[in-house]
């Protein structure tokens, strides 16, 4: 039976998705770009869900806005200005920012898409296996094995361990 | 992070790590004010059929007044209109990496910093909802002057109807004159900006519209 999203609860919802969408980009400015706009898509129009998972739901509402905003820049090469706005983006640490916290979200959005996704509804956004199962539409083992992998290339990222061969990291 | 599928404790680190984000008050504040917006959807649906043909027709002709009608000439000036609405977010400062850019990314691009070169300062930003799409606009101020640069979100918007084009380094700038209102429109890497501010002259919007931080630009 479908049910109305309650737009009155989607602030409870807050922080994981901004954690989740911090994990995606990379970079907090751009995190804070891609929920607001995730907000504004879901509240665009009344939604009706089946289950009562607001948090994965609003989790593929935000992959789905992330994808569509790397396509619309590929489809449109960035002018001077916005290529310029990349670097600073990678060069311009904010002080009030942990280096550390930094270090380990640029690690999981470093991750191929696969892993990264399991790893963020899991790790980041806390779904349980059958949740992020559901949210991302793949097999509990799937999530498992997936997880299971991705938490191991974060490590080695964060380590300084060299991946193995063969595997080749996402290139966003 | 969930203790059924907890690991090592360099595992818990993490999730510690992980958890210790927290939203920014900007992006709480704009989620509050999306929803406090939302409401009265519910307090629309109980409007009787007489009302909302009243609100209807009452729309149109402010519709008409406000916005000549001209072909997706509403979005873009009401839009423009953006610049004239306080700020409500922190102003951004200039980049510490490049002198030429603003701290503030929208949409993957960054705002430009004018106060070197054109005597423009950044004094406040604003995030609202245009339709289904998202409008950050940063205002900047010279003397009792103030001009917003607004980015909005999805897909390029159309050419204004009646606008007229002016092109720069290849790049096409629609321009528009609403009463005391110049507003410019153009793409920066696949997204509509729109610059306006009353009293301004077209020329000075385009100039600063068209300036990629090259010191040649300066004089156009």
């Amino acid at each position: 039976m479908e049910r109305p999203l309650d737009p009155a609860t989607l602030g409870d919802h807050l922080d994981r998705l901004y954690r989740a969408a911090y994990a995606l980009c990379g970079s907090r400015s751009d995190a804070e770009d891609l929920v607001q706009e995730t907000y504004v898509r879901v509240l665009a129009r009344p939604r009706f869900l089946r289950s009562d998972e607001d948090i994965g739901y609003l989790l593929r509402v935000l992959k789905n806005t992330f994808v569509r905003q790397l396509e619309q820049r590929h489809r449109h090469p960035a002018a001077a200005f916005a290529e310029e706005a990349e670097q600073v983006e990678a060069h311009d640490p904010r002080p009030d920012e942990a280096a550390e916290v930094r270090e380990v979200y640029s690690a999981i959005a470093a991750l191929p898409d696969n892993y990264r996704d399991v790893l963020i509804a899991v790790d980041v956004a806390g779904l349980t296996y059958a949740e992020a199962a559901r949210a991302l539409r793949i097999r509990r083992g799937t999530v498992m094995s997936r997880l299971s992998r991705a938490r191991v290339r974060v490590a080695e990222r964060l380590t300084g361990a060299q991946p193995d061969e063969g595997r080749s990291e996402h290139a966003r | 992070m969930r203790a059924d599928h907890a690991g090592a404790s360099s595992h818990g680190e993490l999730a510690q790590t992980i958890a210790s984000v927290r939203a920014p008050t900007s992006l709480r504040a704009y989620v509050e004010d999306q929803r406090r917006r939302h409401q009265p959807l519910r307090l629309r649906r109980r409007m009787t059929a007489a009302s909302v043909v009243a609100s209807v027709a009452l729309s149109i002709a402010a519709a008409v007044t406000l916005f000549d009608f001209g072909p997706d000439a509403p979005t873009v000036v009401e839009t423009a209109a953006l610049a004239e609405r306080p700020s409500s977010q922190a102003t951004p400062r200039p980049s510490m990496a490049d002198a030429n850019l603003l701290d503030r990314r929208a949409q993957g691009v960054s705002y430009p910093n004018w106060q070197r070169g054109f005597g423009w300062r950044a004094v406040g930003a604003r995030v609202d909802a245009v339709g289904d799409r998202r409008a950050t606009t940063v205002l900047y101020a010279k003397g009792e002057k103030r001009i917003g640069y607004t980015i909005i979100s999805g897909d390029p918007l159309p050419p204004p109807g009646g606008a007229r084009t002016s092109v720069r380094k290849g790049i096409p700038f629609r321009y528009l004159q609403r009463g005391d209102r110049s507003i410019i429109i153009w793409e920066r890497n696949g997204r509509s900006c729109v610059l306006s501010g009353r009293k301004v002259e077209r020329g000075t919007l385009l100039a600063l519209a068209g300036w990629t931080g090259v010191v040649s630009d300066y004089g156009a």
